[in-house]
């Protein structure tokens, strides 16, 4: 594996998925741009990193992230992940439900002199939703 | 036209929370007893945060006052 995909593999594994929040200073661009498009703005370097990885572990204090796969492609790094936590803090509105939930998503990051530039992640926000029974389910909605 | 939104490939197990994938169904899967119980506690959490405030404002009412000069009262008492 390369250090790109190294690197983005560890930003998951480790930023969001133990909370090591200081390692983003090491991986990620001042000025860098993250597009979640659950996060009402861009994400902004290391700091917007390091906030947005906090909001998700205040929710999920146990989340945890199994990379899946990983494709490089020149600057390019594509991770497809799988993440589970027990939600016991306030996530877009919904207080803590104690469910615990397992969410896909896939992030392509943009690297350049060792740190990552730009990033863009889809992840499957409507399946967490309807975990935390935010949103029902085909056969509930049935 | 109707529309349905696609249903997630793991569902919370309805009496422990615990994440179980729905191809399985919840018979595919034993609870663990310390999670079910912390699951239920999360339920009851308002409820268990709101006696505080209900104690504090019971303290104010008359009967309240009342009980709080009485155990007062009975704390400096001297020992029989």
């Amino acid at each position: 594996m390369d250090a790109n995909a190294s690197g983005s593999k560890r930003l998951i594994e480790e930023v969001f998925g133990s909370g090591n929040y200081e390692l983003a200073d090491e991986l990620v661009a001042p000025g860098a741009v993250g597009h979640d498009p659950a996060q009402p703005a861009p994400v902004t370097g290391p700091e917007g990193v390091k906030e947005s990885a906090r909001g998700y572990r205040s929710a999920f204090p146990d989340l945890s992230f199994t990379i899946d796969q990983t494709v490089a492609e020149g600057e390019y790094v594509a991770c497809r992940w799988t993440s589970r936590g027990t939600h016991k803090g306030e996530l877009f509105g919904i207080a803590a439900t104690g469910k615990e939930a397992t969410v896909t998503g896939i992030s392509i990051d943009r690297w350049q002199n060792g740190k990552i530039v730009e990033s863009w992640v889809n992840w499957d926000a409507l399946g967490l939703l309807q975990q935390l029974g935010a949103v029902p389910t085909a056969v509930q909605s049935t | 036209m109707s529309f349905a939104f696609p249903s997630p490939d793991h569902m919370p197990c309805p009496q422990c929370g615990a994440s179980i994938p729905a191809a399985g169904g919840p018979e595919a899967h034993a609870c663990d007893e310390e999670r079910r119980l912390d699951y239920r506690l999360v339920e009851f959490r308002p409820g268990i945060e709101r006696v505080a405030d209900d104690l504090a404002e019971w303290l104010e009412t008359p009967h309240g006052r009342f009980a709080r000069w009485l155990a007062e009262h009975d704390r400096r008492r001297p020992a029989a």
